[in-house]
C-alpha cells in the first residue's frame, strides 16, 4: 500500500478529526490573514486621512518676511514658477502645489487671491490629486464667507482686477482662510497681478524619513536648499510631527504584533501537528514492527499534516477574504477595495503553514523516530 | 552461539525497575518456546527485543547469528520486514484500514495469498469490514494473518489469546502451530495456565 493511500484512507476514516483540524487551522490563516490585511487597510487609511489633514511644508522665495507672511498670509517677495521642476528629482517633500498669493479688495472686501495649479509628483509620479485645486482658466472657486458678504451665486461673472471671471465653484464652510479666499487658475492670476512666471508660495507634503532619529529640518534644507538657492523652507512642525509620529506609532505596532499574530497561530497549528502525533504513536510502533523504513513512516506522518495544512491555508485564506469583504467597506471607507485579496498573501500562507505544521510534527516524530520502537506500542 | 536465535547475559531495566536479568536462552530454528510469567514479569519486554523493537539494557542478541543492534536502524527494520512476524495482545490494527488492507499492511504482502490465508482463518465475508466492526477473535486472526503474510521465520506472539474466548483461542493456536509445523520459529508469552495449552507441544518452556 503505498504512502498516499494510506494517508487518505486515515483521513478518510478520522474524516471529523481532520475536518476539525482544517477548520482549526483555516481559522488561524483567516486571523493571520484578516490581521496582516486589515493592518496593511489601517496603515493606509491613517496614511490617507493624514494625507488629508493638508501640506506641511512651505517653500517661500527668498527674503520672504515671516512677520508678513504668517500676518497677512502670502510672501511679498516671488520667486520663478521654474523652481517647481528642479524639484521633481528630490526626495523629502511630494505632492508640490504652486501659489502666487495676493489681498486684494473686491468690492468692500478684502480677499485672498490665490493662483493654484495642478500639484506635481515628485519623480513623476503618477497619484490621485488631492491638494490641487486648480480652476480652469477664466474660473474662479470662491470662498462661503466671500460669497456670502459679496451674495455671489454660482455661474455668476465676478470683476478681479478689471478681469471678468466666473464662479464655478462656491466652496463649503471649511472654518480657516479658505473661507475668505479666492481660487483662480495660477496663470490668470499672474496675469491679473502681472506677475508673469512667478509664484511666491509652493506647498508640498514632507516624505518619510527613514531614519525616525533624523531631523526633519536639516534632512529638508539639506536636499532642497542647493535646488532653490535663498528660498526659505518652512516645516509646519504641528502637522508634520503628528504625521511623523501617527506613522511611526502605527508601523511599531505592526512591527510587534505581526509576528505575534503569526507565532501564536503557528503554534496553535504545531500543536494539533503534534497531538495528532501523539495520538498515533501505537501506528509508528506497527509500521516499526512491520519493517516500514524510517522515511516511509516519516512521510505518511508528514504527509498527512502538510496535506491538511496546505488544505486550510487555501481555506483560510478565502475566509479571511470573505469575512474582510463584508466588513472592509465599514472599517476603511477610503482604502477597503485595494486591500481585500492579496494573492501574495495566499502563497504565503500556503508555504508558511505547512511549514510551521511540518517544523511542529517534525521534533516528536523524530523523537519517535530514533527511540525503539517498542515505546510506541506500549499501552499508555 | 551459532542457534537460530541466541541470547547472552540479557538484562532489561526501566529505569531503576530491571525486569531482565542475565537471562541466557538458545533457540533452534523450528522450533516453539512458551514463554510463562506473571503480568509484569517482562514477557512483552524479552518478546520486543528478542523482535529488534528494543535494545537490551545490557547483554548480547543473536539471531541468524547477526547481532540486530550493531546494523543500523533501516537494516534492522529490514530484518524486521524479512524475518519478523509479531502478534499482539492488543492487536495493534489500524483502525482506518479494513481487514484484507490491514493483512497486507507488511511490505512483502501479497494481496492473493493474504485473501487465500483470511478465508483459511474464516474471514471471508469479512475482507471489508473495519477493526471496530470484527469482533476481539477475528481482530486477532487478521493480526495473525497479518504476522504470517510475509512469510517470517521468527514469530512472536504476546499473549494472542489473552482476551480470546476458547474458540478464537484454539484458532489462534492453530494458527502458531501450523506456521511451526512449517519451519517457522514461534516463540509465544503467555500468563495462561499450562492446562489451557495442553495441545502446545512446546519444545522449550521458560519461566519468567
Amino acid at each position: 500500500m503505498n504512502t498516499l493511500q494510506l494517508i487518505w484512507l486515515e483521513l478518510r476514516h478520522r474524516s471529523a478529526s481532520a475536518l476539525l483540524t482544517v477548520i482549526v487551522v483555516s481559522l488561524a490563516v483567516a486571523t493571520v490573514h484578516f490581521f496582516q490585511l486589515t493592518a496593511r487597510a489601517s496603515e493606509n487609511e491613517t496614511r490617507m486621512i493624514q494625507r488629508d489633514a493638508g501640506l506641511n511644508l512651505l517653500i517661500l522665495p527668498a527674503g520672504t518676511d515671516l512677520n508678513h507672511y504668517w500676518a497677512q498670509g502670502y510672501s511679498q517677495q516671488t520667486m520663478p514658477e521654474e523652481f517647481m521642476l528642479k524639484l521633481e528629482d528630490q526626495q523629502v517633500a511630494n505632492r508640490l502645489v504652486p501659489l502666487l498669493q495676493r489681498r486684494i479688495d473686491v468690492g468692500m472686501k478684502k480677499v485672498m487671491l490665490t493662483g493654484i495649479a495642478p500639484e506635481v509628483f515628485k519623480g513623476g509620479q503618477k497619484k490621485k490629486q488631492v491638494y490641487g485645486m486648480a480652476p480652469e482658466s477664466g474660473t474662479v472657486f470662491v470662498g462661503a464667507d466671500v460669497a456670502r458678504e459679496l451674495q455671489l451665486q454660482l455661474n455668476q461673472k465676478l470683476q478681479l482686477l478689471g478681469q471678468e471671471l466666473e464662479i464655478v465653484v462656491i466652496l463649503p464652510p471649511a472654518g480657516t482662510a479658505d473661507d475668505v479666499r479666492i481660487y483662480a487658475a495660477l496663470a490668470d492670476v499672474q496675469k491679473l497681478l502681472n506677475l508673469p512666471g512667478q509664484i511666491n508660495e509652493i506647498q508640498a507634503l514632507e516624505c518619510h524619513c527613514e531614519d525616525p532619529t533624523e531631523d526633519p529640518v536639516r534632512a529638508l534644507t539639506a536636499e532642497l536648499g542647493p535646488l532653490l538657492p535663498g528660498a526659505k523652507i518652512v516645516r509646519r512642525n504641528d502637522l508634520a510631527d503628528a504625521r511623523r509620529q501617527q506613522r511611526l506609532l502605527a508601523e511599531g505596532f505592526l512591527a510587534i504584533a505581526t509576528p505575534i499574530v503569526v507565532l501564536l497561530c503557528g503554534l496553535l497549528v504545531a500543536a494539533l501537528a503534534a497531538l495528532n502525533l501523539r495520538e498515533r504513536r501505537p501506528e509508528i510502533g506497527v509500521f516499526h514492527a512491520l519493517g516500514y523504513p524510517r522515511s516511509k513512516i516519516a512521510s505518511i506522518f508528514i504527509g498527512r499534516i502538510l496535506l491538511i495544512a496546505f488544505f486550510a491555508a487555501i481555506v483560510g485564506s478565502m475566509l479571511s477574504s470573505f469575512f474582510l469583504d463584508q466588513v472592509a467597506a465599514d472599517l476603511f471607507k477610503l482604502t477597503s477595495k485595494p486591500v481585500v485579496f492579496d494573492s501574495t498573501l495566499l502563497l504565503q500562507a500556503m508555504w508558511l503553514a505547512p511549514a510551521f505544521a511540518l517544523v511542529a510534527a517534525a521534533l516528536p516524530l523524530a523523537f519517535s523516530l530514533s527511540h525503539d520502537p517498542a515505546h510506541d506500542l506500549q499501552p499508555k | 552461539m551459532s542457534a537460530f536465535l541466541a541470547v547472552e547475559n540479557l538484562s532489561h531495566s526501566y529505569g531503576k525497575l530491571e525486569v531482565l536479568a542475565q537471562m541466557n536462552l538458545q533457540i533452534e530454528a523450528g522450533e516453539f518456546v512458551v514463554v510463562r510469567g506473571a503480568s509484569g514479569s517482562g514477557k512483552s519486554t524479552l518478546l520486543s527485543i528478542l523482535g529488534c523493537m528494543l535494545r537490551p539494557s545490557a547483554g548480547m542478541v543473536q539471531l541468524k547469528g547477526v547481532d540486530p543492534f550493531s546494523l543500523s536502524a533501516s537494516e534492522r527494520a529490514q530484518l524486521r520486514a524479512q524475518d519478523v512476524g509479531f502478534v499482539f495482545q492488543t492487536m495493534h490494527l489500524l483502525p482506518f484500514l479494513n481487514v484484507l488492507q490491514n493483512a497486507c499492511l507488511p511490505i512483502r504482502a501479497d494481496p492473493q495469498t493474504a485473501k487465500a490465508m483470511l478465508s483459511e482463518l474464516g474471514l471471508t465475508d469479512r475482507l471489508d469490514h473495519k477493526p471496530a466492526q470484527l469482533s476481539v477473535g477475528e481482530r486477532q486472526r487478521v493480526a495473525l494473518a497479518r504476522a504470517l503474510l510475509p512469510q517470517p521465520k521468527l514469530l512472536l506472539a504476546d499473549e494472542p489469546t489473552g482476551n480470546l474466548d476458547d474458540v478464537n483461542s484454539g484458532r489462534v493456536i492453530d494458527g502458531l502451530i501450523q506456521f511451526q509445523q512449517m519451519g517457522g520459529t514461534v516463540i509465544l508469552a503467555t500468563h495462561s495456565p499450562p492446562s489451557a495449552l495442553s495441545r502446545l507441544q512446546a519444545t522449550q518452556q521458560l519461566s519468567l
